[in-house]
């Protein structure tokens, strides 16, 4: 595979980088590792989001900002004149293919577009595969992959390792499989209830239309799948009646017009207790065909006790004011301008350790009950014991009042989602007594239709008893006849689901295990490297060798001490000070990274020694070096530094220009002016002072003056090899010029009387008597203490020369070509 | 099934399609084709799951009504 260095970027119009017709260019070598630095806010951080905006189409800082804050309005730079941010990379490829130059453009209304100069078809696609953890490292990333949970260490783990899409995709997988979220998506449970109910509904259907048929046509072997023959054995046996035999002709009873049928019987031999014998009738065929079982009861009490739960999940959580109240505060905690992450915003109580994980638990536990009610609400809508209940109490022959009906005062609270235990326990209580009340009516209509029997002549009562259950029966199955193919319907849905659960519970199982199994393949090709890292980071430390540890059956990852004074097996974040800690989190870091094979052969490092003791912070640094950079190991990596940190810097000046390093300072003002390199831009920072100065803008003016003296003293200290005092990195920004100013005197006044130094004695004086006493007097003093008269264009432009002729000053001219040089020590040339 | 160290994302991804398939290869047609939904998801999301869950529920309708076509 094909991998990419970074080489250059560019960058103008983007955060705090205006360089309006001017972009700043920043080139890296690829076998070196580079290093800029920068004082804050000159616009170090822009070019770190600059990388992550590039690749990620993001800027972090911004994202995490409120809505209301309108974050993405301060990506492009708010004065440049064309209110567009433009960023170009080159990458070069490390197999000899060529660069791919990518150029983003975002414009002030928000669009981004991506283009590739150098031809690549799929600059989008090529910067996605870009997207690896290890590619931009900053200091909260180090010190959160210890601080945080093992699970989230897992995660954040997996993504350094190259395995975040693993990681996400058996999360997600882990989701689609609960139970909870496939009842509730698919309605599993309540599909299931739903047929359960609809199954004992048909089998009444089915058990009336059998007895139906066995009151007309004679009883025996009668089965509903023979439904054809069934109706044909009820048509001849109605045919078989005088009576009825010019209806039914050589029709069915399914087409029989029973009222027609019926007024011929009245007609025969009519009146009121014929009819309400074919009232009795009905009422002794409809009650017999439902009755209250168990199952009802059962799933009644599956309800309330379902009811139940979700009484116990609210009354954990308490009130649904404080829910709000802790959605709120959890807002507080989360925003970007909260100051303390662990201090409650309500009571202002600390806490000891960060309060969103503990509010986010907190409101899963509301969502959990939330979800519960809504499993009850659903649950009671398709539930059989109390359609049986509906069934029951619109029975005519019940007699039950419509004020009476307890399932219209449940259906109100299915809709409105307030389904209580209580009023499920009285649905309990209300089936049984319907179930009474049931035999005890069917006993009576049972008994009062036998009476009527004997008052009727029998033959009419027979016909009048054959063609009431007959009409059952066409009732019973043209009902039949429209709830089978529903419920087949339903079953072949519900064990199309089911089918769905079974093979998704085992694919994610699957991708877990195999997913587990990589994990720690990973895990163990990267262990020794890291604790041999971590050992060199703490050299003279004790070697406590960090040891990650994976779960077998979740994505935890701990991380222990596998040595801690002749202990084994402890914790790394209990135990482990912030230096160490973060030594530990660069030993994984980089350790992951150089296994990593992936697309990007780079890592941008931004102030990430923060917390590191100087001590760990030079060892990482001569790791980088030595061990890890490309150039030193075969897999080495390409590392970009970005810091702020003046003792590194120091240390960066030191090996600039050597070839495992190269160094670049930034200098300038951002966010109106221009950003600039300063080793190379030295010219154009002279230029700059000029240009101002002689138009008469001293506020402008003076930084650039500053800057280039700042450089050229620089400069001189280190061509020279000039000795600095301890403090020379450490002092105030303020002091920087005098501490440089007298470094270089001191050390001039010292060869001198050692009688050894190799400038000349005009050189010598020009630089006591004119140069260093113009530039301390006329610019310097009144600089660091903000005393005396303001600058004027002049004395600044005098300034400036003066720089120049003191630079002069430690220069001789080269015999063989003619040119100025710098002499090699204050001692020899 | 066992993923391969050596493997990209894709490749490793097709290892386990195959493997889904062995189990289920109408179900593991609907999961690869819904796919997109979960692994776009990042934080795996539940409204992901969601929009998976609703990407499912129509695959698993259309399985059924070509199922009832097929026997009429």
């Amino acid at each position: 595979m094909t991998r990419y260095f970074l080489s250059e970027l560019t960058i103008e119009g983007f955060r705090g980088i205006n360089n309006d017709g001017d972009p700043l260019v920043l080139k890296f070598k690829i076998d070196a590792v580079n290093s800029i630095s920068a004082p804050n806010g000159v616009g170090k951080s822009s070019i770190y989001e600059a990388i992550h905006f590039v690749i990620y189409g993001t800027v972090p800082r911004l994202k995490a900002l409120q809505d209301a804050e309108q974050g993405d309005s301060y990506i492009v730079n708010k004065f440049h004149p064309g209110q567009q941010a433009t960023i170009s990379l080159v990458f070069r490829s490390d197999d000899g293919t060529p660069d791919i130059t990518v150029k983003i453009v975002r414009a002030a209304n928000g669009t981004r577009l991506v283009t590739s100069p150098s031809g690549h078809p799929h600059p989008e696609q090529f910067l996605a595969t870009l997207q690896e953890d290890f590619v931009l490292v900053d200091y909260g990333r180090f010190a959160k992959l210890i601080d945080i949970s093992a699970l989230e260490r897992g995660r954040s783990f997996a993504s350094l390792v190259g395995l975040s899409r693993y990681s996400r995709l058996r999360q997600a997988l882990d989701g689609a499989r609960r139970t909870q979220n496939i009842n509730s998506d698919l309605g599993l449970s309540a599909l299931d209830a739903e047929v359960k109910a609809s199954e004992r509904a048909l089998g009444a259907i089915e058990r009336r239309i059998i007895a139906a048929h066995d009151e007309v046509a004679g009883a025996g072997g009668a089965a509903v799948d023979k439904l054809i023959e069934l109706k044909t054995a009820v048509t001849s046996a109605l045919s078989s009646i005088a009576l009825l035999k010019p209806l039914v002709c050589s029709g069915s009873v399914m087409d029989l017009d029973f009222d027609a049928a019926e007024k011929i019987i009245e007609k025969e031999e009519g009146g009121e207790a014929r009819r309400k014998l074919d009232v009795l009738t009905a009422a002794v065929v409809s009650l017999s065909a439902i009755s209250v079982s168990d199952a009802d009861i059962a799933d009644i009490e599956r309800l309330i006790d379902l009811a139940k739960r979700h009484d116990e999940a609210i009354r954990s959580v308490g009130a649904h004011a404080l829910h709000a109240l802790l959605r709120d505060a959890l807002a507080v905690v989360a925003g970007a301008d909260w100051h303390n992450p662990d201090q409650c915003p309500v009571c202002e109580v600390k806490a000891d350790g960060p309060l969103k994980p503990r509010l986010e638990a907190k409101i899963a536990q509301y969502d959990t009950a939330a979800q519960l009610g809504a499993e009850l609400v659903k649950e009671s809508a398709a539930s059989a014991g109390i359609e049986k209940l509906r069934q029951l109490e619109e029975m005519a022959a019940m007699s039950i009042a419509t004020a009476d009906r307890l399932h219209v005062a449940l259906g109100l609270a299915v809709k409105k989602g307030e389904v209580t235990t209580a009023a499920l326990e009285k649905i309990k209580d209300r089936l049984l007594a319907l179930e009474k009340h049931r035999t005890e009516a069917l006993e009576r209509a049972r008994h009062e239709a036998a009476t009527l029997q004997d008052q009727i002549p029998p033959s009419l009562v027979q016909i009048t008893r054959t063609l009431s259950f007959a009409k059952q029966f066409r009732n019973a199955v043209v009902e039949f006849e429209t709830a089978a193919p529903m419920l087949r319907g339903k079953q072949d849905k519900l064990q199309l689901l089911n089918r769905w659960k079974t093979f998704i519970t085992t694919a994610a199982q699957t991708f877990a295990d195999a997913e587990t199994e990589l994990a720690n393949e990973r895990i163990a090709e990267i262990q020794t490297s890291c604790q041999n890292l971590f050992g060199r980071f703490v050299r003279g430390g004790p070697d406590v060798k960090p040891t990650l540890k994976r779960a077998r059956n979740n994505e935890n990852v701990d991380l222990k001490l596998a040595d801690f004074f002749g202990l084994h097996d402890l914790s790394a974040r209990a135990l482990l000070s912030e230096s160490y800690r973060n030594a530990v989190a660069a030993a994984i870091f980089l350790a992951a990274a150089m296994r990593h094979g992936g697309v990007p052969r780079f890592m941008v490092l931004d102030d990430v020694t923060s917390s590191f003791d100087a001590g760990h912070q030079f060892a990482l640094m001569d790791a980088l070096r030595t061990l890890l950079r490309h150039g030193a190991a075969p897999d080495g990596l390409q590392f970009i530094i970005l810091s702020h940190d003046t003792s590194l810097e120091k240390y960066f000046d030191k090996l600039n220009g050597t070839i495992d390093w190269h160094h670049q300072k930034l200098q300038g003002m951002p966010p109106k002016g221009r950003l600039m390199v300063s080793a190379h831009e030295s010219d154009r920072l002279k230029t700059q002072a000029q240009q101002h100065l002689n138009a008469g803008q001293v506020d402008i003016g003076a930084p650039f003056l500053r800057q280039y003296l700042e450089y050229k003293l620089g400069q001189i200290i280190s061509k020279l090899e000039i000795p600095v005092p301890p403090d020379y990195a450490t002092r105030g920004d303020k002091r920087t010029l005098s501490t440089y100013i007298d470094a270089i005197t001191d050390a001039v006044k010292l060869y001198q009387a050692a009688n050894r130094c190799v400038m000349s004695a005009q050189q010598i004086s020009d630089l006591q008597n004119h140069h260093a006493p113009s530039i301390m007097g006329n610019f310097v003093s009144h600089y660091e203490t903000a005393a005396g008269t303001p600058f004027n264009a002049y004395a600044l432009l005098g300034v400036l020369q003066s720089i120049d002729d003191l630079a002069d000053c430690f220069t001789y001219l080269d015999p063989a070509n003619g040119q100025k040089k710098y002499y090699r020590r204050l001692d020899r040339r | 099934m066992k993923f391969e160290l050596d493997n990209s994302f894709d490749d490793n991804l097709a290892l386990f399609k195959a493997e889904a398939e062995k189990i289920d290869p109408e179900c593991a047609k609907i999961l690869f084709d819904n796919l997109h939904r979960l692994d776009a998801a990042g934080d795996a999301g539940r409204s992901a799951i969601s929009d998976f869950h609703s990407g499912v529920a129509s695959a698993l309708d259309a399985l059924q009504t070509e199922a009832a076509d097929g026997d009429s």
